[in-house]
């Protein structure tokens, strides 16, 4: 990819050819195509689950991608909203993979050492502290009298043993993986 | 010996400016043998002149070598030349101006690589022998199947022209899938009102002779002369008798869903398969019929006033003889049950089911209803790319569904003025004359296009159809609930389309459609000579396309018939049946069914040979060889060339993209060094190993094989069996301990001159 010749005016980045490479590379290790096949139908964002509730647009990630735009969606916010149903793989009519090209960039992403944007690194806290992304709530009814599973009568959830070398185990796999 | 005649050409000084032609008749008349003439411009009349009147002067000389420019410039000025005098292949042409003078700088190299080309010529040229021609036999009668719009428009063709056709059609009616079409783009015609006469024409013609519920079940035989085998269904009714008034189908107790409407109404067990079918006769469905099943019933033959029907007749095989075949067998629409697009839904229809609503004949009278309930929609949705473009299940594009969908939309707007229409699209693909305005008027109705695709097409709990949809244009999701889901299914080629490639041996792609002989030269030729393809065997295309196609094939196919009997050069392979093992490598290695069993040898059929020399590369025994490159010609020009001038690298090509990117460096000026010498082949199929290794054993400096790309090969396959052998010689060379980088494979096109000067330098640059 020849990237100097173009420029985004809104932000003056450039195409990342290297990036666009490392991510071709990866996606051949897991046996998924070059995304520059992909020719924006946008079936995928049709039926993407977190598109509905954050408007990720995979067909536009895959857009990106192509163009060799990938510190873009490497800074975004939105590709933690994909909920990997991989719905986008299943039915996309050209072989491509939107749901694993964000799992590559997301890789990168915390390899670099940067924390998850927002609301996802308390998730991934969650997991780690409590085995849990988050604690069973107790919710209110409309007496105002306050109602936890134990008065349900629903049985309790299990949790690690241990879970400091839950935790480890967790962020060992984590870091293995990256 | 007799003596050989050398011929050099100044070509102006395109030549003499660089090759010394006063050496080089120096060097060559040492030789006894050789009488050597030079002239400015030798395909000039002067020099054509020269040469017959040498033949006629000499008449010890039976063989000529020309050194002067392309073959592919001149070379049948010169044949047409020297076959007044000589057989017209006692000749070789020695290129010395694209592959000398115009590539090579320094005179006395130029001059050296030239005299090394004419002697190759010269070494090759001894082993020439008079190649003949043979006069075979054709049968002028031609078979066309399948009768839909291409099959009968190449029929109608041929018959005009005096041509006995036999039309062999699958279905009791003739038309094809044009007759269920409502309208065609981009004229807005009503198709069957197109149909309707050359249905008609094609019955009454008088060379045309209809074969009806009939399928080919075998063929042999070679072009010109093929025997066909049909097997025709019984009819149960009696064609000459049947007067077509419709009593049985009224009176029949048997109701079957009408293949005709796709299933969107009823039908009897005996009907006349639709209005003004051709030929207007009733059949009957032998297994639902309760008469032929159960052997009960028997109303339609009481009713009958005619007395037409006949229970009792049965299956049918008659031969044909025939000179050349054409296939039209169509297309059929991609079955999309099981996937997103829910097609299980009675509400869920494919364009052509949506074209019989359209029909003012049709099962709904023209009007435009969901299949569930017979309602009227309020909103109808087009879904273009169903199953097209589409790793999953069709990769190609199926061509006429924008324009087909653009259509209907257009219909559908006009039939319910206030329905909401919508299409979901990739692109609209308008390429043809008129569709682009076609599409401008479309635009004009009040039609939502959405740039996108849906996901998957889902019912609420009470059955109302919705999908969600990205629509790139406004960035929006859309969740859209439709009356009526209309899909532009994938067109793939028919069951009769399949048979027809197993039966007739043919090529075709990974899209199963049949592939022609060449997609952009060729068209409708397949790698049978005598067997034409036209309209969608051959891939999704439209009705204009498709009678374009037929009246190419009908053309294609006149001339091999155009009389009873045909001359070719016999530039074909032989076989030597007292070499022969048959083994049968030949016949499996054979692209194009050019080899045969005649009682106990193996034959060549010399008009199905194309002379590519393949078989020639595999045979075990050397028992086979092409007339116009045998092992010993080609053995002699390496040798000459080798003995003249050592150092060389000897540079296999392929007659077509090989030596035409050597002539396009020649025209180019695009110098490389000498050390290159050329030696044309028909194909690098025809390269056996010993072939690829003999000018190292004589030695050569290095060996280049100059392939067609893969995939291009003019041949089908000759690059992949060359690489094979390459990749086998390499091994060969490394056993014995010599540098295999001196052997080198290279596929270039002809255009890249450029390429074939680079590998040159660097094969130079690596043995120097």
């Amino acid at each position: 990819m020849s990237e100097n010749s173009t420029t985004d005016l809104f932000n003056m980045s450039k195409p990342d050819g290297e990036k666009y490479n490392e991510l071709v590379r990866q996606l051949a290790v897991l046996g998924i195509k070059n995304p520059s096949i992909c020719f924006q139908c946008a079936k995928c964002t049709s039926g993407c689950e977190a598109m509905k509730l954050l408007e990720l647009q995979p067909h536009s990630i895959m857009a990106s991608a192509k163009s060799g735009f990938i510190d873009e969606i490497l800074e975004s916010d939105l590709i933690w909203a994909c909920v990997g149903c991989y719905k986008c793989k299943e039915r996309c009519p050209q072989e491509m993979s939107p749901v694993e090209v964000m799992f590559v960039i997301k890789n990168w992403y915390v390899s670099s050492g940067k924390s998850l944007p927002g609301d996802y690194q308390k998730i991934l806290q969650g997991i780690i502290t409590k085995g849990y992304i988050q604690d069973p709530l107790e919710v209110l009814d409309r007496e105002n009298k306050s109602w936890n599973r134990d008065l349900l009568g629903l049985p309790q959830i299990k949790r690690p043993k241990d879970m400091k070398s839950f935790a480890s185990a967790i962020s060992q796999l984590a870091t293995e993986k990256l | 010996m007799d003596k050989i005649a050398v011929f050099l050409c100044h070509c102006g000084d395109n030549i003499a400016a660089t090759v010394d032609i006063k050496k080089l008749k120096e060097e060559l008349s040492k030789d006894g043998d050789l009488l050597v003439k030079d002239h400015m411009f030798l395909c000039s009349e002067a020099g054509q002149q020269m040469i017959l009147d040498t033949l006629d002067e000499n008449k010890g000389i039976d063989r000529v070598v020309i050194a002067s420019c392309s073959p592919k410039h001149h070379w049948n000025i010169f044949k047409d030349c020297i076959k007044q005098r000589l057989n017209a292949y006692m000749w070789e042409m020695a290129n010395i101006r694209e592959q000398c003078s115009w590539v090579h700088s320094n005179k006395e190299e130029a001059t050296k690589k030239a005299l090394a080309l004419i002697r190759g010529a010269i070494g090759k040229v001894k082993h020439h022998k008079p190649i003949g021609t043979i006069e075979i036999h054709v049968n002028r009668n031609i078979l066309v199947v399948g009768a839909g719009i291409a099959g009968m428009h190449a029929s109608l063709e041929l018959a005009d022209k005096g041509f006995h056709v036999y039309l062999v059609e699958k279905e009791a009616s003739i038309g094809g899938n044009m007759t269920r079409l409502g309208r065609t783009f981009p004229t807005d015609d009503c198709s069957m009102c197109t149909v309707s006469p050359i249905m008609n024409k094609v019955n009454s013609h008088p060379n045309i002779e209809l074969l009806t519920l009939s399928e080919v079940v075998e063929t042999s035989g070679r072009p010109g002369d093929y025997k066909v085998v049909v097997e025709i269904r019984p009819r149960y009714v009696n064609p000459d008798k049947c007067t077509g008034c419709g009593l049985c189908t009224e009176k029949c107790p048997i109701s079957i869903p009408s293949k005709y409407n796709l299933g969107l109404d009823k039908t009897k067990a005996i009907h006349i398969p639709f209005d003004s079918c051709v030929p207007n006769i009733a059949v009957i469905e032998s297994d639902v019929c309760l008469k032929l099943t159960k052997n009960r019933c028997g109303i339609c033959e009481k009713v009958c006033p005619a007395g037409a029907i006949e229970y009792d007749q049965k299956p049918q095989r008659r031969e044909l003889n025939v000179g050349a075949i054409i296939v039209a067998t169509g297309y059929k629409q991609m079955d999309l049950y099981n996937t997103e697009y829910n097609y299980e839904h009675p509400d869920v229809i494919t364009g052509l089911e949506l074209e019989r609503m359209i029909v003012p004949s049709g099962p709904t009278g023209g009007k435009i209803v969901c299949p569930s309930d017979g309602r009227v929609p309020k909103t109808v949705t087009f879904i273009q790319c169903a199953g097209s473009r589409d790793r999953r299940y069709k990769e190609y594009c199926s061509n006429i569904c924008c324009m087909y969908s653009v259509k209907n939309a257009k219909i559908v707007r006009a039939k319910i003025p206030g329905a909401t229409i919508n299409m979901c699209y990739i692109d609209i693909r308008a390429p043809g004359r008129r569709y682009e305005e076609y599409y401008k008027t479309f635009r004009e109705n009040d039609i939502k296009m959405i740039m996108g695709r849906p996901s998957e097409i889902m019912e609420t709990p009470d059955g109302k159809l919705y999908f969600d949809v990205f629509d790139k244009a406004t960035n929006k999701l859309l969740r859209i609930y439709s009356d009526l889901i209309v899909l532009a299914t994938a067109l793939e080629p028919s069951e009769g389309t399949r048979k027809m490639a197993e039966i007739l041996h043919l090529q075709y792609g990974m899209d199963k459609f049949l592939s022609p002989l060449h997609v952009k030269i060729a068209p409708v030729d397949t790698t049978t000579e005598g067997i034409y393809i036209a309209g969608t065997a051959e891939g999704p295309k439209s009705i204009q396309d498709s009678i374009t196609d037929a009246g190419t094939a009908a053309s294609r196919a006149a001339t091999i018939l155009k009389d009873d009997s045909t001359t070719i050069d016999l530039t074909t392979a032989v076989i030597d049946p007292a070499r022969c093992t048959k083994c049968g490598l030949c016949i499996e290695a054979c692209n194009y069914h050019a080899i045969s069993i005649e009682g106990e040898d193996y034959t060549v059929i010399d008009m199905a040979c194309k002379g590519c020399g393949k078989c020639v590369s595999i045979c075990p025994e050397g028992a086979i060889e092409i007339r116009h490159l045998t092992g010993a010609q080609l053995r002699a020009q390496v040798d000459s060339i080798l003995e003249s001038d050592p150092d060389s690298v000897i540079a296999y090509t392929t007659e077509t993209c090989g030596y035409n990117a050597a002539d396009i460096a020649g025209t180019s000026r695009m110098e490389y060094p000498p050390v290159v010498k050329i030696v044309k082949l028909p194909c690098v199929g025809r390269l056996s190993v010993a072939d690829i290794l003999y000018p190292f054993e004589k030695g050569a400096k290095g060996v280049m094989i100059f392939a067609c790309p893969e995939g291009l090969c003019h041949y089908i396959d000759g690059t992949e069996a060359a690489k094979e052998k390459y990749e086998k010689a390499k091994e060969i060379l490394k056993e014995k301990g010599m540098d295999a980088e001196r052997l080198r494979f290279i596929e270039i096109l002809t255009p890249d001159g450029q390429k074939f000067q680079k590998v040159c330098k660097d094969i130079a640059e690596y043995i120097c």
